[in-house]
Order: C-alpha cells, then structure tokens, then sequence
C-alpha cells in the first residue's frame, strides 16, 4: 500500500495546534492553581490539599445536590426521551411534525427556556392558577422559591428542554432493531412488555449508551439553567457544582479554590462516564 | 398436527389493491403445501395471516376447524422462518433456540433438554454457545429452523427460507428440509419465488398471481395440466413456448407450421378461430424420439446453449405484434421480467435436446411434438381449454 506521506498531517496539525493552544495548555495551568490560594489579585502562594480538604469538609451539600439533580436528569430526560422515541417511531401518522416539535425546545437557548419556566413556575404564574382553577389550590406553591422543590423543577425543566434530543439518538437506534426481529419474537409467543425487555432494549444498548453519557456529562457541568432560574437559591439549595465553581472563583474571588473544585468535577465526570460506558456496553459482540 | 383453512381471506392495504384477493384453502393435517407466485403475488402477505402478524380485511383462517382470525401470533402457537432469518443478534444460539421455550414458561430442564435435541437434530450442537455474528448463513438458516422445530408448534410457517444461500448450499438445504418434514410430520406452508422449490418440496402447492389464486394442485399436475397460462408460463424451467395458432378441420396452423392431428388431441375451437399453444421445450423432441404420431417441424437453430447433459435450441418463429400481445397478456409476461420481447418481429422457441444431437447455430434441424404435449389456452385470458 502506499504511504499517505506528510497531507494528513497538514489537516491533523492546525486543529490539534490550537486544542492544544486554546484548551489543555489553560487547563493544566488551571489545573495547577488549585495548589494555590490565588485570589486574582496577588501572587498566589503554595497550599498543597488545602483547598480539596475545605471541599471536602464545607462543599459535600453541594455534591449531593449535583447528584440529585444528576440522577433526576439522566433518567428523565432518558426515559422521556425513549418514550418519545417508541412512540414516533413507526405508526403516528403525524410522526415527522411531532418529531420537530419534540426537537424544538432543544434548539432553543437554554437562558429563554429558563425565563419561560421562571415565568410558568412563578407563584402567581399559569401552573398555580391552573391547580387553582381545577379546585387543587392547595397544591400551588412557590415552586422555585423553596428547597423541596427547586431542585426537582430545575430537573423538569431541563428534561421538558432535551427530551427531544434524546428523543433523536434513541430514534436512530431504533433503526438499528430489526421489525423481523420483533416479529419474530411475537411469534415465538412474546407480549409488547416481554418484546421491549428482550429484544428492542437489548438491541438499543449503544444508543442507551450514548444517552446516558451525554446527560451525565451535561448534568455535572449544569450552570446557565440554575443560574438563570434560580440563582442557586433559595439559599443555595440548587447550588450546583457548576454554579458553586462561578460563585467561589468569580464572585468571592477565590481563584485557587474555584479551580481546585473545577478540577474534581473534570474527574468526576470523566469516572462517571467510563463506568456507565463499561456497565452499559457490556460484552462486545 | 393441525389441519389449516383459509375462507374468502382479502387483504387491503389502506385501500389500495388487494394484497391477498379473496383466496379459499383447505391444508390438510401433516400436509408440506407450498405457495408459489412472482415477487408481489401476495404469498408473503398469506403467510403473515396465518402467522397472525396481519389481520385480514375480511375473510376467516381457521385452525383445526375453529377460527382463530382474532388471536394474536401467540395464542396461534405456529412457528415462522424468516427469508432473512431473524436471529436474536444479542443472544446466543442456545438463548436464539430457546428463547420461543422461555417465554412461554416451559420449565427450565425441560427446555434445555429440547434445545439440546434440536441441536443435535440440526447439527448444531457444538455452536450453542456462539453468537450468531459468528455464524455462516448456512448455518444461520439452521438456528433459523431449530428455534421454529424447539417450540413443537402446530404448524411451520416458511418464508423463503432458502433464497439467502448460495445454489449448492440450497440444494442440500431442500434435501434436508424434505427429510425433516417426514421425520417430524408437521404441517408446513412454504412461501417461495423458486418454482424448482414448489416442484420438489411440497405435497401440494397454490400457485398465486396479483392476489389471487390460480392452481391448487399437486407440483405433477401443475406441470402437466396447468389451469391457464400464466401458470404453464409460470411452472417449469426453461418456461413453456406459446404461439397464438389457428385451427383446422385436421389440425393447427401453428406460426407456419402445419400440425395435422389426431381428433382427440384437436384444440376444442371452431377451424378458422385463435388459439394459444404451449408446448414445453423438452416436449419438442428429436423426430425419433417423439413417437410415431408425432409433429414434424423444421426449424433453423439462432443459438445453442449447452446444459451438459442437456442442450436449449433457440429458433425464430414469425410473429406480428398483435400476437406479441396476446401471448403476454393471456401469460402475464409483465409480471415476469423474464418474459418474452412483446411486439417484435420474430419470436425464440425453445428446444431441449439431449446433448449428444449434434447442433451449431445456422443448422437447420428436424423436431418433432407428440400431439398429446400441445396445451390449449383461450387467446384471452389464457383459461386451459380442455383437448376436442
């Protein structure tokens, strides 16, 4: 065969030159100032794991709640998402508008999503009046505005957002499964449960795979959605590790602990995302 | 053993033609019945009915006398083999053998037990625990039936099993399937394109054109008393010859060629009117072997194709585009994209000869036909018209 010679590198080296410009050389040196107590303003000077034991000791409500919306989030926005997906793949007849429709909040900003919800989730706002109007005034509340529920809105919101998106990956997996395949398992005798469980979520595992990983991934890193609707309030009750980051490094200035925090949660992401990729992939076929 | 019966079945996609048009069967109990037809007869779409996956529009399916049209493909309890096999990908060929077992409960033991027998029956023993995506499609087509032959169902339903392997592979592979229908004495309804399929493997065969029920009869008596010309065009390979011929008082003026014939084997039309005629190419013979009473004619050989033990002679008759039309309508030669050039000026007949009558292309050579091997058909629609 014939060498490729020096062309792929001339495509390879201009986008790796500046990842490596623009990302990884200001990540390390971030990564290095979580050593430090810089506050942006003086010289900063050497702490060693003094900031990751303060995490540790005053930041842990904050990872708990980063997990709580995390576990909300993945298996909402999955579960909603694969339902979509089951339910436009085949026999709607108005499947391919309901599609877009689905697609739609996804491709909005998440800031105007945000103000929508902040709008619907108000105290006075349409889903208080409407619990109101069909005799549950009882049930309104201040939805945003008190700790035992804040969080689990933050989540509906986000989920109502991406449904649609993961709506997309799971309908493209579901090309994948074969109609024959089902046929086949109806006839060997299975029910819609028993084909679902054993043929088409087997068959989906990729797909499942991806979902998963993504919302994880965009879980931990969640910031613009908390800020815009909560402010991570009430007194930090939806406080993120994202949020949490901007608010120690940006505005309490605490360059050094922001960036060791950033740095855990880069780590945290990243176990995350190897463990579900090896519990969901399971054996390679 | 479960005897099959389909009354007045059509099946209409979203108002558009009928798939299946108004088709009455009776299968009988142990029965190994083929449905034959080109591709978008509607054989696939019967099959599916009986299976359960389809609901017709109007009609009944019964099973062992009692109607089973309303019960999903579980509650049927008969077993399908898919033209593309439909293995579980995920699961093993065990877990693909018995998945049909667990899922309707049978005991564990029990199940393993059978999946093993059907193993060794197919000779699959050895691949239990491969995945399929390590398998050939001949072995694949096995783990195909073994999962059907597990379930003990009432019936097998087969569609084209056979049409992903390779030529060789397909023989053995029909071989095989006659022999396991004796030995387990299920009833079976095949769906095939492949009317060599129809002609060896089953007791009895439908054969299906646009929907609708042509023939139902043993594979001999389609060959040897087609019910009209789509299914003489249809049945046998290389396909019959037609040529549109007018009758005498003593015979047929056949496309030039002056037959003089016996009364009884007079086509059953007035002298002066049309008739379609087929006559099979290994039915046009060497004069010496086609008997006293037979036809003589002399054509000239356009192209010779050697079989090995057998050759095709290709010769042109005269043909004006008129007739051109009538034999492809009265065929339905445009439901076969096989089918002969309409509206030409000449037509190729076939002859197959024994390979040792020494023939090259430009020779004139001398056939003959016994007049018993002239089939009628009416100029249209191509019912059979029965010999005077």
């Amino acid at each position: 065969m014939k060498r490729p010679g020096a062309v792929p590198w001339l495509f390879v080296v201009p986008a790796a030159a500046l990842t490596l410009l623009i990302l990884l050389v200001p990540s390390l040196v971030g990564a290095a100032y979580a050593f430090t107590d810089w506050d942006g303003l003086t010289s900063p000077s050497w702490v060693g794991l003094a900031n990751f034991t303060e995490f540790f000791d005053d930041g842990s409500h904050v990872v708990g709640q980063t997990l709580i919306l995390a576990g909300l989030y993945v298996v909402g926005v999955n579960a909603a998402g694969l339902g979509l997906a089951l339910g436009l793949a085949h026999t709607l007849r108005t499947r391919h508008v309901l599609r877009a429709l689905f697609l739609v909040p996804a491709v909005v900003s998440p800031l105007v999503v945000a103000y929508i919800w902040t709008f619907i989730l108000d105290v006075d706002g349409p889903l208080n009046e409407i619990l109101e109007a069909v005799g549950l005034g009882s049930s309104a509340q201040p939805w945003l505005g008190q700790r035992n529920t804040a969080l689990a809105a933050v989540a509906i919101v986000m989920v109502w957002q991406f449904a649609g998106y993961h709506m997309l990956i799971y309908l493209a997996g579901l090309q994948g499964v074969q109609r024959e395949l089902l046929e086949a398992a109806e006839v060997d005798g299975a029910g819609p449960w028993r084909r679902f469980a054993d043929i088409t979520l087997p068959l989906l595992r990729p797909a499942l795979v991806i979902g998963t990983v993504l919302s994880t991934i965009s879980a931990f890193l969640l910031f613009d959605q908390v800020m815009a609707l909560t402010g991570g309030g009430p007194s930090g009750g939806t406080d993120t590790l994202g949020t949490y980051v901007y608010e120690q490094t940006f505005v309490n200035g605490r360059y050094g602990y922001g960036s060791a925090v950033a740095l855990l949660l880069v780590g945290g992401v990243c176990l995350a995302a190897l463990v579900q990729m090896r519990l969901l992939r399971g054996r390679r076929s | 053993m479960t005897s099959i019966g389909l009354d007045h079945v059509v099946m209409r996609y979203d108002g558009t033609q009928a798939a299946v048009d108004d088709v009455s069967l009776e299968i009988e109990e142990g029965e190994f019945f083929v449905l034959v037809g080109p591709s978008g007869c509607g054989k696939s779409t019967l099959l599916r009915l009986l299976a359960g996956l389809e609901r017709p529009s109007s009609g009944t399916v019964r099973m062992d006398g009692s109607d089973v049209t309303e019960l999903t493909p579980r509650l049927r309890d008969v077993a399908m083999v898919f033209q593309n096999y439909a293995i579980y990908p995920h699961m093993t060929v065990g877990g693909n053998l018995g998945y049909g077992l667990k899922v309707r409960g049978v005991p564990k033991r029990e199940a393993a037990a059978r999946v093993r027998e059907v193993a060794d029956l197919l000779g699959l023993g050895d691949l239990l625990k491969r995945r399929p995506t390590t398998l050939s499609g001949g072995q694949l087509q096995r783990v195909a039936m073994g999962r059907a032959i597990a379930r003990r169902p009432r019936a097998y339903l087969m569609d084209e099993p056979l049409s992903n392997l390779d030529a060789k592979l397909r023989v053995s592979m029909r071989a095989e399937l006659e022999q396991l229908h004796r030995r387990l004495g299920v009833t079976t309804v095949y769906v095939t394109h492949d009317q060599v399929e129809a002609m060896t493997l089953g007791s009895r065969a439908a054969v299906l054109r646009a929907g609708e029920l042509q023939q139902v009869a043993a594979p001999q008596e389609l060959y040897a008393r087609p019910a009209n010309a789509f299914v003489a065009a249809f049945i046998g390979s290389p396909p019959m010859n037609f040529a549109l011929a007018t009758a005498r008082e003593d015979g047929l003026d056949l496309a030039g060629f002056d037959l003089r014939l016996p009364a009884e084997h007079r086509p059953p039309v007035a002298a002066g009117e049309r008739v379609l005629v087929g006559i099979r190419p290994e039915e046009l013979r060497a004069p010496q072997a086609a008997g006293k009473d037979a036809c003589a004619l002399r054509v000239t050989c356009a192209v010779r194709q050697n079989l090995g033990a057998d050759q095709l002679l290709f010769f042109p008759v005269p043909q004006l585009p008129y007739e051109a039309a009538v034999i492809a309508r009265a065929t339905f030669a445009e439901d076969r994209p096989a089918g002969p050039a309409v509206g030409s000026g000449e037509r190729l007949l076939c002859a197959r000869v024994p390979a040792d009558v020494s023939v090259e292309p430009g020779d004139t050579v001398d056939l003959a036909v016994r007049p018993g091997a002239l089939h009628y058909f009416a100029p249209d629609g191509g019912a059979r018209l029965p010999s005077a």
